[in-house]
């Protein structure tokens, strides 16, 4: 099997003509990490939905393991670990007797089945909490027991729904050192969704960008950020009087970009070399820095290239410390 | 169906029953107000209605009279309870987690169904416990038995209903339609009089209520005087509330993921 996940075409309209997802094209190599970035009601979710059999297609095709999520949705769910949004879990269960649950809906042998939730409940970090209730884990242990919960019966492909909205920044880490691990160890191909670009750029070998339905960009995000071209050098100026001269300066290197009040930017041609000849540009025309920012290509910038509209939930996650690394909104 | 996906099917809805009957533990403030009500309806019609004991109602004791009503409606909360927790699990996308995995979507109903059952088992011995602390003498085995079952087969039967409403409406706030429909099924029954001393479409509506059967035949269970002319009518109507909710319960579950 070359390919996890094979979709042609996939559609989804609901009641009232809303078409969520419209007629997407995939393909997900098998052992791959495929990245899903899309802001919120894009139609990530959907599309895992019908993956994942939840959700009837209203058209085209897909399958998944080799299997057609249509007219072989059993098949396809004994191949697959699903971890959805928000973590569904039983606040009222333990990590343990949910582990055991989950080995009988995949028909594992009583031994084997406990045996197996011991060894992941240690691999999560949660053989200590593993006869708490789940209602009293942070939100940080109760996407990592979703993610046990997902392995238990080693399925071929992995399917997790947004698997780091709303935890912080540590808990953040440590799931995708996780799933790394994960893919690396046993080459079970993951499908995950995200709305944070530096989630899909940390894990993703490849991404496809959904907005509106519809894939807008497709690539390693080496070569997304690529299709965007040159670095942007944002300079502010210490005496702001010296913002027009130094965007004159500046155009001499290349076009101009956007940037935040009281900086001017430009596009970069030469690349990172050309720093020094701006600074000393600058210097011979007598203006003074109060600071200097180059910001490589990002994945923000392919959404907003491909979209022509940021990442809400990107936004909301740099807000609270927990977005993207060393890139500053431009907005 | 094949004997390796019914061995699932059971072994499935062993757990998820067993999930069900923990939650009894973990969650009461579910669990006491259905417990409570048959004790209360037992208590509170037996003094409300005490005066109707005068009347021809097969017995002297209106304590007696009602406590099958308590018992029939312990299995009833017991199956509204079953779609109450199936809406929680919908909403909450527990559900999710089990249609994802291969496990046989029948046991999605079933788990719920057979706890639904055990549930009634115990309020009815509470029920029971407290008629004969009330001064009612016990039935013997086989009264007993019908009583207990007779009790687990509306409880089932509510339960289809209350899981077919909760896999339609996708909400726990749908619970007020559960129990809507078995109250009015159970208070146009011979629930607090006999058929003898109602009049009119009451009576009607009785005559064809299938809990009227049910009620009729636990109260002849209580008072050892259960005959074949009694049990009939109550197993008819027990299969045909089986098969019709049973049915709509089902049709629910065929149309997640559907819409």
């Amino acid at each position: 099997m070359d390919e996890a996940i094979v979709v042609e075409g996939l559609e989804r309209e609901f009641k009232g003509g809303i078409r969520a997802v419209d007629g997407i094209d995939l393909h997900v190599r098998a052992g791959e990490v495929y990245g899903f970035l899309g802001p919120n009601g894009a139609g990530k979710s959907t599309t895992v939905r019908m993956l994942t059999t939840l959700l009837r297609p209203t058209g085209g095709t897909a399958t998944v393991a080799g299997f057609d999520v249509l007219h072989q949705a059993g098949d396809v769910r004994k191949s697959i670990g699903v971890a959805l949004q928000d973590a569904a879990i039983d606040p009222f269960m333990t990590g343990r007797e949910l582990l055991r649950l989950q080995a009988i809906l995949h028909a594992i042998p009583r031994i084997e089945g406990h045996a197996r939730g011991e060894e992941l409940l240690e691999r999560v970090g949660l053989i200590d909490a593993a006869d708490r209730r789940v209602g009293t884990y942070s939100g940080g242990m109760r996407r990592r027991l979703d993610l046990a919960l997902a392995l238990v019966h080693e399925p071929v492909v992995l399917f997790l729904d947004e698997p780091t909205t709303g935890l912080d920044p540590t808990s953040r880490v440590a799931l995708w050192e996780e799933v790394r691990r994960l893919n690396k160890e046993s080459g079970t191909t993951v499908f995950l969704t995200t709305q944070y670009l530096e989630e899909a750029d940390q894990l993703a070998e490849r991404v496809g960008i959904i907005d509106g339905g519809k894939i807008v960009a497709e690539g390693t995000p080496a070569q997304l950020k690529a299709e965007i071209g040159d670095p942007t050098l944002v300079i502010t100026p210490t005496d702001p009087s010296q913002l027009e001269a130094a965007s004159g300066v500046l155009r001499t290197f290349g076009p101009s970009a956007d940037t935040k009040p009281g900086a001017t930017a430009v596009r970069l041609h030469e690349g990172t070399e050309g720093i020094v000849r701006v600074v000393r540009a600058l210097d011979d025309a007598g203006i003074s820095t109060a600071g200097i920012e180059l910001h490589q290509p990002s994945l923000d910038d392919v959404f907003v290239e491909r979209t022509g509209h940021r990442l809400e939930g990107d936004a909301e996650g740099a807000a609270g410390g927990k977005g993207r690394r060393g890139r500053k909104s431009r907005q | 169906m094949s004997s390796r996906t019914l061995q699932r099917t059971v072994s499935v809805s062993g757990m998820l029953a067993w999930r069900s009957l923990i939650l009894v533990r973990r969650m009461p403030s579910v669990f006491i107000p259905s417990l409570v009500m048959p004790l209360f309806i037992l208590v509170a019609t037996s003094g409300a209605f005490h005066g109707i004991s005068a009347l021809p109602i097969g017995t002297g004791s209106y304590l007696a009279f009602t406590l099958p009503f308590a018992t029939v409606m312990g299995g009833g909360f017991a199956g509204i309870n079953a779609g109450m927790t199936l809406a929680r699990d919908i909403e909450g996308g527990f559900v999710d987690r089990l249609i994802s995995s291969p496990a046989p979507r029948l046991s999605l109903v079933a788990g719920p169904f057979t706890a639904a059952a055990m549930r009634s088992i115990f309020t009815t011995t509470v029920v029971l416990i407290a008629g004969t602390i009330g001064g009612i003498a016990p039935p013997g085995l086989t009264g007993t038995l019908a009583i207990y079952l007779l009790a687990a087969f509306f409880a089932m039967s509510t339960a289809c209903w209350s899981m077919g409403v909760a896999l339609r409406a996708r909400t726990v706030q749908a619970a007020p339609l559960m129990q809507l429909v078995v109250f009015v099924l159970v208070f146009t029954s011979v629930a607090y009089a006999p058929r003898a001393l109602q009049t009119g479409w009451l009576r009607h509506v009785a005559d064809w209520n299938p809990v009227t059967h049910i009620l009729e035949a636990s109260r002849a269970a209580e008072f050892e005087t259960l005959s074949w002319t009694l049990l009939w009518p109550a197993i008819v109507s027990i299969v045909i509330l089986l098969g019709v909710l049973g049915a709509f319960a089902l049709h629910g579950l065929s149309r997640l993921g559907k819409d």
